[in-house]
């Protein structure tokens, strides 16, 4: 491995240093342990010489010498620096894990609560729906009888009864827009967390599922369950399935 | 000696009739008009009635759902012995409620409903409409009918009190 003549460990903070630059280095994100005579730091003092500062906070360094002498403290090998990054690496990954799990944890926890709301959501929209279909028809009851003068309500009543209805009908119609607009976004929203962590945190439970959803196609076939029942179920078991 | 009615008499019994058909003809008016104003009451009121009854009928049929739901879950594993039995409990609970209120709100429907078109029909066929308003009814009914204005359902409902107010009318 070729080491920059000018990285060392300040025996002080511990850190990777650059005599060229005089500041704190990523020895593994610059050329440090690499092709380092392509730094521009490098190239530079290689053609100027080290800075005047430098030169001066290190008169007995000779950095006119063709081959300067890099002074490691005397702990510190090439194999130690690596151990340490390797040490910073990993402690990234553990990091990097205990961000995934928290994310897959807190999704399943969202998935399992918006399953719960969805299903109130979807009771909300057939009782929303069936209610509007009711006032529709009376609605046009009204209507009839108004035309034909079967209606006996004094005018302003007859017409107070048909607004009254009218804005029913229009309140009906406005909530259900909301609920299935809410239901598709949160739905689409889900989606791309749902198929992340599917693959990975549902694994063992798949076969479960499978099986299942198999078994629900013979109750099915023998008519033991209604198509009703078996829509309902399908689609619990699918949403937990990875596509 | 002969016994002779006095005309007097023939009088003033003719008035006491006049003034009594008089009182019947202003009881009956007072009565349409009592019935009238009954129906429309209960014509706006009603609607709670119904409405009620149809959130009723939707949580009787999402319960009957949800026990069989439950049930298929049961006998493909995804549920355990524990969490079936407890909520079919709580479900046949909730059943049995709704099952009683939906009774006790048709029951509550259906006596007045009956109670006041009895009255409405006779007023309808007796004070408000001749036989040929009704009939004149009927025909447009049909021609909104076959114009496609009115569905079916709204059409059968209005028909069928047509035809009992045609049935009470006079000839």
């Amino acid at each position: 491995m070729s080491v920059c003549p000018y990285l060392y460990v300040d025996p002080d903070t511990r850190k990777y240093m650059c005599r060229v630059l005089g500041r704190e280095v990523n020895p593994f994100l610059q050329p440090c342990l690499s092709n380092f005579v392509e730094c521009p730091a490098y190239a530079r003092v290689s053609k100027e010489g080290l800075p005047e500062k430098v030169a001066e906070a290190k008169p007995e360094e000779k950095v006119e010498e063709a081959t300067p002498r890099v002074e490691f403290p005397p702990t510190s090998t090439p194999a130690d620096l690596l151990l340490r990054t390797i040490s910073e690496v990993e402690e990234r990954i553990r990091r990097a894990d205990e961000m995934w799990r928290n994310y897959a944890e807190h999704i399943v926890s969202t998935m399992s609560n918006w399953l719960r709301i969805k299903q109130d959501i979807e009771r909300e929209l057939r009782k929303v729906e069936r209610l509007l279909e009711f006032y529709l028809q009376k609605l046009e009851e009204l209507n009839v009888r108004k035309t034909l003068g079967l209606i006996r309500l004094p005018g302003e009543e007859a017409d107070e009864l048909l607004r009254r209805y009218e804005e029913k009908v229009s309140k009906l119609s406005r909530v259900r827009e909301d609920l299935v607009s809410k239901l598709r976004e949160i739905e689409s929203r889900l989606q791309d967390h749902r198929k992340r962590i599917h693959a990975i945190l549902l694994r063992p439970d798949i076969a479960k599922f499978k099986l299942a959803l198999t078994k629900l196609e013979e109750l099915r076939n023998v008519g033991k369950v209604d198509e009703q029942t078996y829509e309902k179920i399908r689609s619990e078991i699918m949403y937990l399935i990875p596509e | 000696m002969s016994y002779t009615i006095s005309m007097d008499l023939i009088k003033s019994l003719y008035s006491k009739y006049q003034s009594s058909i008089g009182t019947l003809k202003s009881m009956w008016e007072s009565y349409c008009k009592r019935v009238i104003e009954i129906a429309s009451r209960w014509e706006l009121e009603k609607i709670l009635f119904l409405e009620k009854l149809v959130d009723l009928t939707l949580s009787r049929e999402l319960l009957e759902e949800e026990y069989k739901v439950l049930t298929t879950k049961r006998e493909l594993g995804l549920v355990t012995e524990e969490e079936y039995s407890k909520r079919v409990d709580e479900l046949t609970d909730a059943m049995r409620k709704v099952k009683e209120e939906i009774e006790s709100v048709v029951s509550m429907i259906r006596e007045v409903d009956e109670a006041i078109k009895f009255h409405m029909h006779t007023v309808y066929a007796l004070y408000v409409f001749r036989r040929e308003d009704i009939e004149k009814m009927l025909r447009t009914l049909d021609e909104m009918r076959s114009a496609g204005k009115v569905r079916e359902d709204t059409y059968n409902i209005v028909k069928k009190d047509l035809e009992t107010i045609l049935k009470l009318s006079r000839e």
